[in-house]
C-alpha cells in the first residue's frame, strides 16, 4: 500500500489498460546519427558503483510502485532506449522480473543492439520476454561506418545468430532496425540488406527506417539527406521487395509477417494509455478532462540521484492538442482512422474535416475514405506531414465554426 | 504667464536620404540633455517606429522640443523636426516644412548635392524658410569641403560663409550650429493675442490615449479646457490635455503662438482630423483656415486583403488608425473573386506601400496580401466615355477601348560621369526620353528624363542603385498623360485565374513581365501534393509558363515516445505559417508571392 500511494496520481488511470515502456539511457558508445537521449559507456560505467547501479535501483522500485498500483498485468512491456544491452543480466532481469510482477503481459518486448547480446542474456529474455528488437541498421560495412556506429560486420552477424539461436531455443520473435536513405547507400545495398537479413533470420517483424539527418549530430556536420526524389525511389523499392518477401507494411515504417504486429507501438499508435519511465521516457495517461502527457527530464544524472518518481513532469493536453496527436500517430498505421473510435474519442465526425478546401489540397491517390474508416495509401505515406497538417488545419476550421465565430458579412467601409 | 516667443525657434532637417539628418538629431538630443536621463542613448532617438530602426531609415517626421542656453545667456525652447529623405516620404517633408520658420539643409561632405538635396531646398524655398547650408560628416577621410561649398554656392544659389560645418557623428560643430539656429532662423512672428490658428500637421492613434492630435500654433493660444473648432471638419471638442514632445509627451497645460506640440480632446471619430486641417477656439473662432497642405496625390495603388477573411474588420479598424498617423494613405472598399474583401489603396510610391504593409503587420498584427501596384491610366472608350482605372479588374473590354492614357514624370538623375552610359541604356529600357543634360562640374551630371511612371514604379530605382553603386540620385514629378498601348495580363495558378495577380501592363514589356511573375511565383509558391503550372496570359493566349513540380515524400522516419509532443509543436508551428497563405482554389500562395512579384529582378542588375 505504501509503495503504491508513491505513484503520481494520474501517472495512469488504471481504468483503462496500462502498457509500461521503460527508456534505458544508455549505450555502448554514441552513433554518429543518434539523436536520442543515451550516454556513451565513458559517461556511466564508472567503476563498482555506477550511474547504472544506481539507475537499475531507482528504476525497479518505480516499476514495482506502478505495477502495485496496477495490480493486474501491464497490457503490454517494452524496454527500449539506448541500448538495454547495456545492462547486466541480472539487472535487465531484475527490472524484467517487476515487470511482469502480476503475470507475463500480452507482449514484452526487449531492444538491443546486436554486439551486446551475448549469451548471457538467453536466458533472461526467454523467461521474460517474447520479443527481440535488434537494430542492425544495415550489413554493409561501408553503411555501418557511414552511419557511425562503432561496431564490425562480423560482431552485427554475430549478434544476428545469437537472436536466432534465442528464437530457437525459447520461441522469442524477432523484430530487426533497417536504416535506409544512408549518404552513400544505395538501392543495392539496401534491398540487399533486406534480402540477406530475411535469409539468415527470417525475423517476424522488421522496421525499416529513412535516416533523417538531425541538426547537432556528427554525422550533420558531414553529409546531408539523400534527395528527396531518391529517398522515394529507394524507399518505394525496399516497400516492393518485402511485400514480395511476405511482410505486411501495416506502418509507414514497420512491417510484419502476418500476426507479428508490435502491440505495444499499435497501441502507442492509437494514443492510448502508457507509463514511460526513465530519463527521457515519455507516457500518456487518460483523466477526467481528457490525456495527460507525462515526461521525464532527460537527465541520468539527476535521474540517479533523485527518488523514485521525482522529478517527472506533466502537461495536460487540450482536446485540440489531443486531435493533432491522434492524427500524427493514427494516420501512421494501415488501417488508418475508424470513424466510430474517432466519434467517441472527440465526439464529432471525422468526415467534417474533409471539407472542400481540405480535399482540395489532397492528391487523389494518397488516402482512402471507407465507410468506416480514413487510411493512407502507401503513396499517402509518403507525404503524410502535409497530409496531417491539411486536417490539422481543417479541424482548427470545423472548431471556429463550432465555436459559432463564423465569418460575417463585412461592413461597408467609407 | 505669457512666454516670449522671442525665445522659440522652429526649424526642420532636410537632406537627401543617409547625409545624416536623424544622426545630427540625435546629437542635438543629446547636448541638449535630453537624451541621459533615459541611459545609454539609443541611436536615431526619434525614429521610433520599428521599422526605421531595422532598416536604418526615418518615415515619418518626428518632432521634439529642446531646450538650449545660448552664448547670449538667453533660455530658448529650439523645436526640431526630422524628415525622411525617400523620395516616397516628400510629402512628410513638406508638413514638417509648413510648421517651421528654418531649415538645416544637410549635405555630405563625400558625396555632395544630390537630387533630393535639391528637391527639398526648393520645398523650403517655396515656404519662405530661411536655410542655414550645413556640410556634414567631415570626419570621413573622403570630405570633400571645397567642392561642397562650390556647389552649395553654385547648385544652389546659397551663401557658402553661412555654411556651417558638423560631424553629427563626432559632435564636432554642433554647438556652433545651435547659436546660428538661434542667430539665424526668425523667431515665430504670431499673434498672441489673435484668435487661435493651429495647423495639424499629424497625428497619432495611443491605445490609452485616443487620438493625439500634432499642431502648430501659429497664432493665439490653445489650453486644456478649450472648446475647439476643426475648420475644416466642422467638429468640435473639449480640449484635456496639451503639451510638447521631449520623446514623451510633456503636459504643458497651455501653448501659444509659435510653439509646436500635442492636444489630446477625446476625439472618438477618427475621420473628424485631417491632416492639414486648421484648429481654431469655439469661442473665438478665426475667421479663415490656415493655408494648409496640398492635398496628396497618390500614384501608386494596390488592393489589400487580409490573409484571413475573417479579419476584415479588424483591417478596416488597422487602416483607419494608421491613416491618422499617415495622412497620405487614401483607401476605398474593394473586392476580389479570390481574396474577398479588403481595400484599395492609394500609396506615394512602392516604399510606402511596403512601409504601409509593415505597419499593418507589426502595428495590429495582421497577415495581409497586396495586389499587384498600379498606376491611374485615362480609358477613353469608343463611345466616348473616360474611364479612370487603377484597378486591373476594372479594366474594360479591349474591344470598346479606343485608346489609353498613362502618367509620365519628369525624372532628375544626378550622378558621377562614370555611369551615364548604364543609366541612358536604362532609362531607354524604360521607355523614357532624354530632356535635358546638365554638366554640375567635371564628375557630375544631372540628366532629366520623361517617363511613363509606370516604369519607374518596376525595379527603376534598385536598378539605378545598383548599375551606380549607389552614387546616382533620383527625383521626379509628375507631368501629365500621354499616349500608350496598354494591355491586361492575367496569371492562371493551377488553370484558375487569380484576379488579384492581373496587372496592366504596357503591350511591349508583356513577355518580360508574364516571365518575370511566373518565375518569381514558382520560387513562392511551396511545392505541394501535385504538380502546379502557373501561366501568364494576355487575352486568350499564354505568354509565359512555369511548373511547380510536386513534392514526393515528407514523411519523417521516427515517431515514437516522447517525440510524439515535439512533433505536434512542430505541426502547430507549420499551421501557423499556413494560415499566412492565401487559398487561390487549391493553391496556397503565401503573402510574400504577392510582393516578390513586384520587386526588381536581380539578374538583370
Ligand atoms: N562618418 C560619419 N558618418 C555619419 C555622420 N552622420 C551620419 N553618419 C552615418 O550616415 C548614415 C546615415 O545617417 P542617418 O542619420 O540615418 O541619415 P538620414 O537618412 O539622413 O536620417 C548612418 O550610417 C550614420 O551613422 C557623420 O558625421 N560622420
Ligand atoms: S545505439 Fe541507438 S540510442 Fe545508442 S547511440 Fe546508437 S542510435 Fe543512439
Ligand atoms: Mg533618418
Amino acid at each position: 500500500m505504501k509503495i503504491a500511494s508513491s505513484v503520481p496520481s494520474g501517472l495512469f488511470h488504471s481504468g483503462f489498460p496500462v502498457s509500461l515502456y521503460i527508456h534505458v539511457p544508455f549505450c555502448v558508445s554514441k552513433c554518429d546519427y543518434c539523436a536520442f537521449y543515451s550516454l556513451p559507456a565513458c559517461r556511466w560505467d564508472g567503476g563498482g558503483s555506477s550511474l547504472r547501479t544506481a539507475y537499475v535501483e531507482r528504476m525497479a522500485r518505480e516499476i514495482e510502485s506502478c505495477a502495485l498500483a496496477l495490480g493486474r498485468p501491464f497490457e503490454t512491456v517494452f524496454f527500449g532506449g539506448g541500448n538495454p544491452g547495456c545492462l547486466r543480466s541480472n539487472e535487465l532481469s531484475r527490472l524484467l522480473e517487476a515487470a511482469c510482477l502480476f503475470g507475463r503481459p500480452g507482449e514484452c518486448t526487449v531492444e538491443m543492439n546486436p554486439e551486446s547480446l551475448d549469451m548471457s542474456f538467453l536466458p533472461v529474455l526467454g523467461r521474460y520476454a517474447d520479443r527481440l528488437s535488434m537494430g542492425v541498421q544495415s550489413l554493409d560495412a561501408q553503411v555501418l561506418s557511414a552511419l557511425g556506429r562503432n561496431t564490425s560486420l562480423s560482431r552485427v552477424v554475430g549478434g544476428i545468430g545469437n537472436a536466432v539461436e534465442l528464437r530457437r531455443r525459447y520461441g522469442v520473435k524477432l523484430s530487426f532496425d533497417l536504416m535506409t536513405c544512408v549518404p552513400g547507400q544505395d538501392e543495392a545495398s539496401a534491398l540487399n540488406d533486406i534480402d540477406s537479413l530475411v535469409a539468415t533470420a527470417e525475423p517476424e517483424h522488421l522496421s525499416l527506417y529513412c535516416l533523417s539527418v538531425e541538426e547537432g549530430t556528427p554525422l550533420a556536420m558531414r553529409a546531408h539527406e539523400l534527395e528527396e526524389w531518391d529517398q522515394t525511389r529507394m524507399l518505394l523499392a525496399c516497400w516492393q521487395r518485402l511485400s514480395l518477401l511476405g511482410y505486411e507494411h501495416y506502418e509507414v515504417s514497420n512491417f510484419a509477417q502476418k500476426g507479428n504486429r508490435c502491440l505495444h507501438n499499435s497501441r502507442y499508435w492509437a494514443l492510448e494509455q502508457y507509463v514511460g519511465l526513465g530519463p527521457a521516457a515519455a507516457g500518456t495517461a487518460f483523466c477526467e478532462e481528457g490525456i495527460v502527457r507525462w515526461g521525464c527530464p532527460a537527465d541520468v544524472v539527476a535521474y540517479c540521484a533523485g527518488r523514485p518518481f521525482s522529478g517527472y513532469r506533466h502537461e495536460f493536453l487540450s482536446k485540440e492538442e489531443e486531435l493533432e496527436e491522434y492524427l500524427l500517430v493514427a494516420l501512421r498505421v494501415k488501417e488508418g482512422i475508424n470513424f466510430d473510435a474517432f466519434a467517441t474519442r472527440f465526439g464529432f465526425s471525422f468526415g467534417e474535416l474533409l471539407d472542400s478546401e481540405c480535399l482540395r489540397t489532397l492528391t487523389d491517390g494518397s488516402y482512402v475514405v471507407g465507410t468506416t474508416s480514413f487510411a493512407c495509401t502507401e503513396n499517402g505515406w509518403m507525404v503524410l506531414d502535409d497530409l496531417v497538417l491539411r486536417l490539422a488545419l481543417a479541424a482548427d476550421r470545423v472548431r471556429h465554426s463550432k465555436n459559432g465565430d463564423c465569418p460575417v458579412e463585412p461592413p461597408v467601409a467609407p | 504667464m505669457s512666454k516670449d516667443s522671442r525665445f522659440t525657434r522652429n526649424f526642420c532637417i532636410i537632406a537627401h536620404i543617409d547625409h545624416g539628418k536623424s544622426t545630427l538629431a540625435d546629437r542635438f538630443i543629446e547636448k541638449a540633455r535630453l537624451g541621459t536621463s533615459r541611459g545609454p542613448a539609443q541611436s536615431q532617438i526619434l525614429d521610433n517606429m520599428d521599422i526605421e530602426r531595422e532598416r536604418g531609415i526615418t518615415i515619418k517626421s518626428q518632432a521634439v522640443t529642446i531646450p538650449y542656453v545660448a552664448a547670449d545667456g538667453g533660455a530658448y525652447e529650439l523645436n526640431l523636426v526630422d524628415t525622411p529623405g525617400h523620395v516616397d516620404f516628400s510629402y512628410e517633408v513638406s508638413r514638417a516644412i509648413s510648421s517651421c520658420e528654418g531649415a538645416l539643409l544637410l549635405i555630405d561632405a563625400s558625396q555632395g548635392v544630390e537630387a533630393q538635396t535639391l528637391a527639398n531646398l526648393y520645398l523650403a524655398m517655396e515656404h519662405d524658410l530661411e536655410v542655414i547650408p550645413v556640410i556634414n560628416k567631415i570626419d570621413l577621410p573622403s570630405a570633400d569641403i571645397p567642392s561642397c561649398l562650390h556647389q552649395i554656392n553654385h547648385d544652389l544659389g546659397l551663401d557658402p560663409d553661412s555654411t556651417v560645418l558638423v560631424s553629427a557623428k563626432t559632435g564636432e560643430g554642433v554647438d556652433l550650429l545651435f547659436e546660428q539656429i538661434v542667430k539665424l532662423i526668425p523667431p515665430p512672428a504670431g499673434d498672441v493675442d489673435a484668435p487661435a490658428q493651429a495647423l495639424i500637421f499629424d497625428s497619432h492613434y495611443d491605445p490609452y490615449r485616443g487620438v493625439i492630435v500634432h499642431f502648430r500654433l501659429f497664432h493665439g493660444s490653445i489650453k486644456e479646457g478649450d472648446e475647439i473648432l476643426f475648420m475644416h471638419s466642422k467638429a468640435t471638442h473639449k480640449v484635456e490635455e496639451v503639451g510638447i514632445f521631449q520623446l514623451e509627451l510633456v503636459r504643458t497645460g497651455i501653448l501659444q503662438a509659435g510653439d509646436v506640440g500635442y492636444f489630446i480632446a477625446g476625439i472618438k471619430t477618427i475621420s473628424d482630423i485631417r491632416v492639414g486641417d486648421t484648429v481654431t477656439l469655439v469661442s473665438n473662432p478665426a475667421k479663415e483656415p490656415l493655408a494648409g497642405f496640398k492635398d496628396v496625390k497618390p500614384v501608386v495603388f494596390s488592393s489589400i486583403y487580409p490573409v484571413d477573411t475573417n479579419d476584415y474588420e479588424e483591417l478596416q479598424a488597422a487602416i483607419e488608425r494608421l491613416k491618422l498617423n499617415d495622412a497620405s494613405l487614401v483607401y476605398e472598399k474593394d473586392s476580389s473573386a479570390a481574396l474577398g474583401f479588403g481595400f484599395r489603396c492609394g500609396f506615394l510610391g512602392l516604399l510606402h506601400l511596403e512601409v504601409v504593409q509593415e505597419r499593418i503587420e507589426r502595428e495590429f498584427d495582421l497577415s495581409i496580401v497586396f495586389t499587384s501596384p498600379s498606376v491611374k491610366y485615362i480609358v477613353h472608350m469608343k463611345n466616348g466615355e473616360v474611364l479612370n482605372i487603377d484597378n486591373p479588374l476594372e479594366y474594360p473590354d479591349p474591344m470598346r477601348v479606343e485608346f489609353v492614357e498613362e502618367p509620365y514624370i519628369q525624372a532628375n538623375i544626378i550622378t558621377p560621369t562614370t555611369y551615364v552610359g548604364a543609366i541612358i541604356t536604362l532609362c531607354m529600357e524604360k521607355r523614357g526620353v532624354q530632356t535635358g543634360m546638365n554638366y554640375l562640374d567635371e564628375k557630375r551630371v544631372e540628366m532629366i528624363y520623361e517617363m511613363p511612371l509606370a516604369e519607374v514604379l518596376f525595379e527603376f530605382y534598385d536598378r539605378l542603385k545598383s548599375i551606380s553603386r549607389g552614387y546616382a540620385s533620383f527625383d521626379y514629378q509628375v507631368i501629365g498623360y500621354r499616349k500608350t498601348d496598354l494591355v491586361r495580363m492575367d496569371i492562371l495558378v493551377n488553370g484558375e485565374p487569380v484576379d488579384a495577380l492581373s496587372q496592366l501592363v504596357f503591350r511591349g514589356n508583356v513577355q518580360a513581365r508574364g516571365r518575370m511573375v511566373c518565375e518569381r511565383l514558382k520560387d513562392e509558391i511551396p511545392r505541394q501534393q501535385f504538380k502546379i503550372p502557373i501561366q501568364a496570359a494576355v487575352g486568350g493566349s499564354i505568354v509565359s509558363r512555369e511548373t511547380i513540380s510536386a513534392f514526393r515524400k515528407d514523411v519523417t522516419a521516427k515517431c515514437y515516445g516522447g517525440d510524439i509532443s515535439r512533433k505536434r509543436k512542430l505541426l502547430e508551428k507549420q499551421k501557423e505559417g499556413k494560415k499566412r497563405m492565401k487559398m487561390v482554389g487549391n493553391v496556397e500562395i503565401p503573402q510574400q508571392a504577392f510582393l516578390a512579384v513586384l520587386k526588381s529582378d536581380d539578374k538583370n542588375s
